[in-house]
């Protein structure tokens, strides 16, 4: 098992680098020098002098894969420098907003586990009924439906037409409602999907008829052994969707008004901010290889298969 | 019936659409402030919107440069995917490895990372958004022809090829790639449908397209201060979710129907 993870996070140490220098050399590719940028970011004169002063400050004489290790050094203590908008730290800035985020993404992950497992165990189960049609074409139109939209959407109807939700802000549980189900609706319907599939798949597997002759009722085996079993793909794509989610979420955030990482990053893209950017840019890379990891571990645990690399 | 049907409506909007400069009544970038918000109207089919400007217009303009835009990137990132997993497959050894790992790492990553960095560095505008969509979409294409390549490898035909004297590209070409080009196709589709929500989620965060010109999404995001008025959002959403829909439909059509010859 241990092994198994060192090997997996091998493969994603070079990416962390890649990402580390994108975002070092983001700062270097701008049309404008660096000093310049940081002198107009302040509002001071650019002038000779302070051109020269600032260059010495930032670092930008020594060669340039000796900038990247000692920027690299700062990073890992935890210095992202400072935010051209709000002065503040952006180690801090990007705490606040990374809460929020939290916050959101959970809130969606649970729409997702518990709707997409209910809706896909009763497609399944009750195949070609009313409810499997009715939950085929929510598959269908929820995968199709831009998030931005579907917010607006439930926005026009739960908060204009009908008052019961606010229409944004990030005050009381409530608000919470409109922001997590937006985000999730797309990943329900590809779950449920592909929960109903994986089960009606399950089930005619030689495991399902050996349980029944073993005796145990249709009911029985189909909750001891198909669904265990049928859970296990939704898992893998799971870890796969993380990136995705992490891309919906900026959208989400920016229709709900949500003061999460995503708005924070696209206010920071129309302000020039770059050391923000720089900084969402690399906290991105490390939840994406974190979350990468559990899903890989999760999957793992749950089928030794993987685990033993024996499947192949 | 029916279900040509639902392939032939949205066919017909992508020709209306294709055809905007012809077919669009007013110019979609007019703003007239006397008939701001107008209703649906016998002039104005979609009414108007803050500025009053003609929705309707605006829609078929908009859907010419949502589609051809999701259409570009879905062109480009299938051919430089295939060539390369086609390529990958045939060689095999360590370019094949490489590419394979790469694409293992990447192909989950969040795309708006790269669009930030490549519009922090080349600035806002639809450019930059297509070229950080083509470095996270080919992956797809090139981990399927890559796999459907190893597959055809094995091929008596391609033994026979190899053995009667054809050059390596004369293999990929004429055996290679026409065996697993129905194998691309359904995916083809459905990635048109993930572009063309990606570029709309793009333009309408302010990203992609820049005003004035019409797109989906940022139609949609023009509409968010106006609610009260929902014709402004409704028309481009039901646009995107028709379209998508509809070319899901036919990926999942054609993938059906490769099952039906595969057995």
């Amino acid at each position: 098992m241990i092994r198994y993870l060192l090997k997996q996070m091998l493969g994603l140490v070079p990416l962390l680098f890649l990402v580390s220098a994108a975002a070092f050399f983001l700062i270097r590719l701008l049309p404008v020098d660096p000093a310049t940028a940081y002198l107009n970011s302040i509002n001071a004169p650019v002038t000779e002098e302070s051109l020269q002063l600032v260059k010495e400050e930032l670092g930008l004489e020594d060669p340039v894969p000796v900038q990247y290790v000692k920027w690299l050094g700062q990073v890992l203590q935890g210095d992202l420098g400072n935010s051209y908008q709000t002065k503040r730290p952006v180690t801090e800035e990007l705490k606040t907003d990374l809460k929020y985020t939290g916050i959101l993404a959970l809130a969606a992950l649970v729409w997702v586990l518990a709707l997409s497992t209910v809706f896909g165990i009763l497609s399944a189960e009750r195949a070609n009924s009313f409810w499997d049609r009715l939950i085929r074409g929510f598959t269908f139109v929820g995968a199709a439906i831009p998030k931005f939209w579907l917010g607006f959407l439930l926005v026009y109807l739960f908060s204009l037409k009908w008052g019961v939700l606010p229409v944004q802000g990030a005050t009381s549980l409530s608000c919470l409602v409109l922001p997590s189900f937006t985000l999730a609706c797309s990943y329900i319907a590809t779950y449920t999907k592909l929960l109903r599939n994986s089960i009606l798949e399950m089930k005619n597997q030689p495991f399902v008829t050996y349980a029944r002759i073993r005796g145990f009722t249709r009911r029985q085996a189909v909750w001891r052994h198909v669904i265990p079993n049928a859970l296990l793909p939704v898992l893998t794509a799971l870890g796969l969707h993380i990136g995705g989610m992490l891309s919906g979420a900026v959208i989400v955030e920016n229709v709900f008004s949500w003061p999460g990482l995503g708005r924070m990053c696209v206010s920071a893209v129309a302000a020039r901010n770059y050391p923000m950017i720089q900084g969402y840019i690399l906290l991105m890379a490390v939840i994406f290889v974190a979350a990468n990891l559990i899903s890989d571990m999760a999957c793992a645990a749950l089928n030794p298969r993987i685990r033993l690399g024996g499947n192949k | 019936m029916k279900r040509k049907f639902f392939l032939l409506l949205p066919a017909l909007l992508v020709l209306i659409c294709l055809l905007a400069p012809v077919l669009a009544p007013w110019d979609p970038n007019k703003a007239d402030p006397t008939i701001k918000f107008a209703k649906m109207s016998a002039s104005h089919w979609l009414g108007t919107d803050y500025l009053g400007r003609d929705i309707f217009s605006r829609v078929l303009w908009g859907g010419r440069r949502t589609m051809g835009y999701a259409a570009l990137v879905t062109a480009a990132s299938a051919v430089f995917g295939t060539c390369l997993g086609m390529l990958s497959g045939f060689t095999g050894g360590v370019f094949d490895s490489v590419v394979m790992k790469g694409s293992d790492i990447l192909r989950s990553f969040p795309g708006i990372v790269l669009v930030l960095i490549v519009v922090s560095v080349r600035g806002v505008g639809i450019g930059s958004v297509c070229l950080a969509m083509l470095l996270v979409r080919w992956i797809w294409y090139a981990r399927m022809a890559r796999n459907l390549t190893r597959a055809e490898m094995g091929r008596t035909a391609i033994l026979a090829s190899r053995l009667s004297g054809s050059s390596w590209l004369k293999i990929l070409r004429r055996h290679i790639f026409i065996s697993i080009l129905p194998e691309m196709l359904p995916v083809l589709s459905l990635d048109f449908g993930g572009a063309l929500l990606a570029i709309s989620g793009y333009s309408f965060l302010g990203l992609g397209i820049l005003p004035p010109d019409a797109e989906w999404g940022m139609m949609i995001n023009d509409g968010r201060n106006y609610m009260e008025h929902p014709g402004m959002m409704l028309w481009p959403g039901l646009c995107v979710v028709f379209i998508v829909i509809s070319v899901n439909l036919l990926g999942d059509r054609l993938r059906d129907k490769l099952e039906v010859r595969r057995s």
